[in-house]
């Protein structure tokens, strides 16, 4: 029997193939080529922070009307000029001029007024991945491929980072003491059950790490943890629940491999979620990650509310009907044989399948 | 057969966040029924990006129920039904998800146009991310910056009586005019100019190289009246265009719809103005749709709306907002058990990530109801001060019926939990009537309305809609346990009078069964007012019964929880009790 439900997916997979894309946020230039072998650290791309914009008044500057200003300005439209350049002029017997005040671009010219726009250095855009180039438009997105174990996670503090994974606390439901961050795991991916305490956080600054990984967080460090300058990733959510063991599993038997940290915010209408990539060598049999999977006997779930959050298990059946919770809610569920807890009903809408 | 439409049945689909709901009404005695739902995950957002996926499951659902298939083997929709039964006569859709539209507003005066603009896009699902007016202390080049870096979808521009000023709004379409002419073709937003209508063919010279521009009626003609008609319509148009260029199958319903697809906050504020405008006309209709990503409360009186969607309140990915207008201990004030503020606040963040799962645990339960009481208070005091009937009283304006809606309220274990979450959160006054829509039924009579005029009343009157009851909360503050009314109810069906006397700090349930009706007569001590015309008045009315039959909220309004936590709790739970949300093997 199959649900007439979708489900939640979450790919925890030991081989995948992925294409990530890379979009510049603002105008910028590509550095790779389609084909092309990146890796994490390599730049793929350069972007233009957003400019500033100045109005340059070059009438009043040069004590002349609109349209003598028009006639005085000496620069094309559109054109990059150099800081200090002469803009316009010279004018009047003083042979005043105005100058460009940065580098930067004049835009247009009106009622006797330039607009200048001021460049700044431009901002590295970073592969991420490992993998090769296997697409871009040209212009402003580059799709990288990437071969690895795949593990999508819940919350994102929004950074991208890589490093070696390290396995901490050697359980899932460790908690990360702020004095297991030590030197040793200076530029290291840290895998850790929980995380609850401020100074964890803020030790990982100054060693510093390169990444966390952990099951769950407290909900009061949200803010911090957003300041952080490198990648937090959750894979269950906010409190006390252990890692799931197949991400477990998964992380600790690649400790001490490099791993892409995509620590996404929670956005909805972006396809980009939360998500580890291990790079690893490419085998027959890799995996693309599927869109929909259908819920049905076999399928391997995990739990996603009270009072089993974070287990895992195998749906053994479909239930008829609806099944009554000890809330008093009535809801379609299925039976699900939970590692190391047993057999249970869950409501469909509290479980999503692993795949 | 209804009246403008030659239609016997009618789809409707709601686009939701988190769920898909479609429901198929057909004519039933000579009335419009509902009388199959179906409902899915919705498949608007990550990973699928496709609305059609979490349609088709809610619709083979309905088709399982009724038998009836709805698409032929090209998977089109078989519209009209065919002689065989397959397929519908009407369709309609509505829709409220979908990405939020990042929205710079420019205006000019800011107790005028400002606040009309302020107040048409809080009507719609508009994520308003600046606002330049004409006290704007920042430069121009400065307003032009701060324009770029809101990558804006859509500039909605108003400005000037028609007749009045036309210099300063013109200064201000140079500027927006100028910063979309920085951007490149594809990022343009969209542009509405909603201002002095004599400045409409200057607005579309300025952006005829940059921007394709509407330019729709005057949001504010003049200082005393708003008019919103046009420029809702409009953005509704922008908002689904913006929608269908990240999701697909959006066009396809609105296709199916005729053009005419709707945003579920326009088909829901439809209705509730359509009810004001035949209840009781010295009461407002209150309707409340509690989403995962949204709140819309839409009041009407005597047939003006106030409409406000609450984008950053719901009870899903949208919940984090809720801490901007409350703090987590003022959610665990409504908690009937001990659950400490750092469970709350983890729960509101998970609930964030997992917006779709539901309470299994009691606990848990808990919490979602206090958390669904706290998002409805937020919402009504974030509206009120747009309402017709103004805010200079801290009690809630007569009302009747409360509409609500949302997946929380319709799934809540028995009525007593939507009612005592109702009754906590909007605290009503005098006599009231409350409504759930358990299968979100209210944006598709909305929606359907234009095509099928008698199908809101018919289905509204249909059993579709659970009214709990109707509700008493005299106004007053009294001592606990001291006499607030004598109460006695005269069923019509003949059957025995129900007397007694209702007590303050009560919550009273007296039995009067759905469709059954009576005679009910008040009488308030000194202190308190039913609504018979002050305090002290009695009266007598019809009153019609329901899930909870009369429900009497003798706790004061305005009600004041115990300071004691532990009390607090205890009489939270007690309420629970009275009203009969909670039995006394749950605890």
């Amino acid at each position: 029997m199959i649900a007439n439900h979708l489900p939640r997916i979450r790919h925890i997979l030991p081989m995948a193939s992925v294409q990530r894309e890379r979009k510049l946020d603002g105008p910028g230039v590509l550095t790779v080529r389609v084909r092309e072998k990146v890796q994490s650290a390599d730049v793929i791309a350069e972007v233009q922070p957003q400019p500033r914009h100045h109005f340059l008044d070059l009438a009043s500057a040069l004590g002349v009307s609109d349209t003598e200003a028009a006639r005085l300005l000496r620069v094309d439209l559109g054109s990059n000029v150099e800081a200090g350049q002469v803009l316009a002029g010279p004018a009047g017997i003083a042979r005043r001029t105005v100058r460009a005040p940065a580098n930067g671009k004049v835009l247009s010219l009106s009622r006797g007024r330039v607009l200048f726009e001021t460049r700044e250095e431009p901002r590295a855009i970073h592969a991420g991945v490992p993998g090769e180039v296997a697409g871009s438009d040209g212009a402003s997105s580059i799709t990288i491929l990437a071969v690895g174990a795949l593990i999508q996670g819940a919350w994102g503090n929004g950074r991208r980072g890589w490093g070696v994974l390290r396995d901490v606390g050697e359980s899932r439901s460790a908690r990360l003491e702020p004095s297991e961050l030590d030197m040793i795991l200076r530029g290291a991916m840290v895998i850790v059950g929980v995380v609850d305490n401020a100074k964890s956080l803020q030790q990982g600054t100054e060693i510093p790490i390169r990444g966390l990984v952990c099951g769950s967080m407290a909900s009061e460090l949200i803010p911090i943890a957003l300041h952080m300058p490198y990648p937090i990733l959750l894979t269950e959510g906010f409190g006390a629940t252990p890692m799931n063991s197949p991400t477990y599993d998964l992380l600790s038997t690649n400790a001490g491999r490099e791993a892409s940290l995509e620590a996404s915010l929670l956005e909805p209408y972006e396809p980009q979620l939360p998500e580890i990539l291990i790079p690893l060598p490419a085998t027959q049999d890799i995996k693309n990650p599927e869109r929909i999977v259908q819920l049905q006997p076999g399928v391997r779930v995990r739990a996603l509310r009270a009072p089993h959050v974070g287990a895992v298990g195998k749906l053994l059946h479909l239930m008829p009907g609806v099944e009554s919770f000890p809330s008093g809610i009535l809801a379609r569920s299925a039976m699900v044989e939970l590692e190391g807890i047993g057999s249970v009903a869950i409501p469909l809408s509290n479980m999503e399948v692993i795949a | 057969m209804s009246t403008i439409l030659e239609a016997d049945t009618l789809l409707a689909v709601d686009v939701g966040t988190v769920n898909t709901r479609v429901s198929l009404f057909d004519v039933v005695d000579g009335r419009y029924r509902m009388v199959a739902t179906g409902r899915a995950s919705s498949t608007a957002g990550a990973p699928v990006f496709d609305v059609r996926e979490g349609m088709h499951v809610a619709l083979d659902e309905v088709s399982e129920i009724t038998g009836r298939p709805f698409f032929d083997e090209s998977e089109a929709l078989v519209m009209p039904t065919t002689a065989a039964g397959a397929g519908v006569d009407a369709f309609v859709s509505t829709a409220s998800a979908g990405p939020h539209v990042r929205t710079v507003l420019v205006g000019l005066m800011p107790g005028v146009s400002m606040d009309s603009a302020r107040r048409l896009a809080s009507s719609t699902y508009l994520n308003v991310v600046d606002e330049i007016g004409l006290m704007d202390g920042r430069r121009e080049e400065e307003l032009i910056d701060a324009i770029l870096s809101a990558k804006p979808d859509l500039i909605l521009m108003v400005g000037g009586t028609d007749g009045g000023a036309t210099a300063s709004v013109v200064r201000q379409i140079e500027t927006v005019s100028l910063a979309t002419s920085l951007l490149p073709t594809a990022q343009r937003p969209a542009l509405v100019f909603a201002g002095n209508t004599s400045l409409g063919a200057a607005v579309m010279e300025h952006f005829q190289d940059t921007s394709a521009v509407a330019v729709v009626a005057n949001i504010r003609p003049d200082l005393e009246h708003e008019e919103f008609g046009p420029a809702r319509l409009k953005l509704a148009e922008i908002v689904n265009q913006l929608r269908s260029q990240s999701i697909a199958g959006f066009d396809e319903l609105n296709g199916w719809s005729g053009g005419y697809m709707m945003l579920t906050a326009d088909a829901f504020g439809r209705v509730i103005r359509y009810l004001s405008q035949v209840y009781d006309p010295d009461k407002g209709v209150l309707g409340i749709d509690v989403g995962a990503s949204h709140v819309t409360v839409a009041a009407a009186f005597n047939g003006a709306l106030n409409n406000k969607v609450h984008s950053d309140l719901g009870l899903g990915i949208s919940l984090p907002g809720l801490l901007r207008y409350a703090s987590v201990s003022d959610v665990s004030r409504w908690l009937p058990a001990e659950i400490p503020d750092s469970e709350v606040r983890d729960y509101m963040f998970n609930k964030a990530i997992y917006p779709g799962t539901i309470p299994a645990e009691l606990n848990d339960l808990h919490i979602e109801y206090a958390l669904l009481r706290e998002l409805i208070r937020a919402g009504i005091s974030l509206s009120r001060g747009d309402w017709a009937e103004g805010t200079s009283s801290e009690l809630m304006p007569p009302l009747e019926p409360i509409i609500a809606t949302g997946g929380a309220i319709a799934r809540a274990p028995r009525p007593g939990y939507a009612a005592l979450a109702l009754l906590d959160a909007v605290q009503p006054r005098g006599i009231t009537t409350l409504v759930l829509d358990p299968y979100n039924l209210v944006p598709a009579v909305g929606a359907a309305a234009g095509l099928l005029p008698m199908i809101t009343v018919q289905v509204l009157e249909s059993g579709s809609f659970v009214s709990l009851g109707t509700v008493v909360s005299p106004v007053g503050r009294g001592r606990e346990g001291k006499p607030v009314l004598r109460i006695r109810i005269d069923p019509e069906s003949g059957g025995e009078p129900i007397e007694g006397i209702v007590r303050y700090g009560q919550l009273v349930l007296l039995p009067l069964r759905q469709g059954e009706h009576a005679r009910m007569t008040l009488r308030p001590e000194k202190g308190f007012d039913v609504g018979f015309g002050g305090r002290g008045k009695a009266g007598a009315l019809r009153v019609a019964g329901g899930a909870l039959g009369v429900i009497i909220d003798a706790r004061g309004r305005p009600m004041e929880l115990s300071k004691d936590p532990a009390r607090r709790r205890e009489l939270n739970q007690k309420w629970l009790y009275d009203i009969g949300a909670m039995i006394q093997s749950e605890s």
